[in-house]
């Protein structure tokens, strides 16, 4: 495929997406394997920009602390090393539509994403993009209030929000991985698009904008400051 | 952009593939890259704290590169079709570098966006690239889901999911029916940008 792309001259976009928890052991290992990938990907692939998605073992989330942590180390370490490096994050958190905790998710990776210089945020695959139709405009919403909420903010006092974020979410994966009620708006599967907007003319139920606002509240409290 | 030129290429690549040493997916596995990894994060003393999702560490970023290319350096590339090692140096791998693009423009006209490098934390926030991210997308709402995102303002991109099926019909890969699923799968993802009123996004 590559070499069809190459002689087609088109813009090649590589994506890993790299397992914490996998052959590279932990943090430190896997951290090191996914800078690694992501230097065969300009080696070999001829790519013009890096778009990767850490993903847990246990879970199979990029939303998790230690993929956050994998994703953050690298695209800071580009960021030093080879700063006109073009790099992209997918975003494939635990809970779906609807539910406080997919949009604190999705926050956090923004966050993350934002802070350690990466260029694209690209998602997001709600309940981990297996759930068919489990996926809406309102999480993509949040990645990018929640990166201009950020954006410039001094990095050690970022970690310190993010940290917070993460800890607010981070003890509920067991139970919203087991939920399989489609009405929970706290944690879990969520609901379908279908379910979270007027599929007449395409606007977020009255439902959604109160989980979505609520949220925004519980993250303000936490530190971040959303304009408007 | 011109057509590219490089040292090492995808084509370079395919022929150090076919004289690789070989070695089983096990063995990469489960010992050389194991191994390998560890002897990095030791030789560079990286230590993570989770607490800190975004080193502060100066050295640490640069111990994580080094580790990095190191790491490449040493046991090369493995590809699990061949089942052997290309083996790749630090010079190719910089070059690789060098020759990837500081911009890029996603999209035409009036609904282009540029990726530029984003220079630390700064003030510019990164695009995003709104979409189901691969997530399955039943096939009579495929439109109307993309369409939620290409009309949301700050959404630069979009990143498509994949239709359930295509006339009803299931599209394996490798069938003929896989053709027909694809051309749906763009046509709708244009269509739903189109009906937000920003037809040429990057998609």
């Amino acid at each position: 495929m590559v070499a069809g792309w190459v002689e087609n001259n088109d813009t090649i976009m590589i994506e890993e997406m790299p397992i914490f928890g996998g052959y590279g052991g932990g943090i430190e290992g896997s951290t090191v394997i996914d800078m690694a990938t992501h230097l065969i990907s300009y080696t070999m692939y001829h790519c013009d920009w890096h778009l990767e998605g850490p993903i847990h073992v246990r879970w199979g989330i990029t939303t998790a602390r230690e993929c956050l942590a994998m994703a953050g180390h690298v695209a800071a370490a580009f960021n030093k090393a080879q700063p006109d490096i073009l790099l992209g994050n997918q975003y494939y958190p635990l809970s779906g539509p609807c539910t406080n905790m997919c949009l604190k998710e999705v926050a956090a990776q923004a966050m993350t994403d934002t802070v350690s210089g990466r260029e694209i945020m690209s998602g997001s695959a709600s309940a981990k993009g297996v759930l068919k139709d489990y996926t809406t405009g309102m999480e993509s919403r949040m990645m990018s209030e929640a990166a201009e909420a950020v954006a410039g903010l001094d990095v050690s006092e970022a970690n310190e929000i993010i940290d917070k974020l993460v800890n607010s979410y981070e003890d509920d994966y067991r139970e919203a991985d087991q939920t399989k009620d489609p009405d929970n708006t706290e944690l879990g599967n969520g609901k379908t698009l279908q379910e979270c907007y007027d599929m007449s003319d395409l606007t977020p139920t009255d439902e959604y904008w109160e989980v979505y606002e609520e949220a925004k509240e519980e993250m303000e409290e936490l530190g971040v400051s959303f304009e408007g | 952009m011109g057509l590219k030129s490089r040292g090492l290429d995808v084509w370079e690549a395919d022929m150090r593939f076919r004289e690789g040493e070989e070695v089983t997916e096990d063995e990469w596995d489960r010992e050389i890259l194991p191994q390998a990894v560890q002897k990095y994060v030791d030789k560079y003393d990286i230590e993570i704290d989770l607490s800190k999702p975004v080193p502060e560490d100066e050295q640490l970023k640069e111990d994580i590169f080094n580790a990095g290319v190191d790491l490449l350096s040493d046991i090369g590339i493995y590809n699990i079709d061949t089942e052997t090692v290309m083996e790749v140096s630090k010079e190719e791998i910089m070059a690789g570098l060098e020759k990837a693009p500081g911009k890029l423009t996603l999209g035409e006209g009036k609904d282009a966006v540029e990726v530029l490098p984003r220079t630390g934390n700064d003030k510019r926030p990164p695009l995003t690239q709104g979409g189901p991210t691969g997530a399955p997308v039943t096939e009579d709402i495929f439109v109307e889901m993309h369409q939620t995102y290409a009309q949301e303002p700050s959404v630069d991109l979009i990143v498509d999911g994949v239709p359930s099926g295509y006339m009803g019909n299931d599209t394996p890969a490798g069938t003929a029916m896989e053709i027909k699923g694809t051309l749906f799968e763009l046509r709708s993802v244009r269509e739903a940008c189109t009906r937000a009123g920003r037809p040429n996004m990057g998609i």
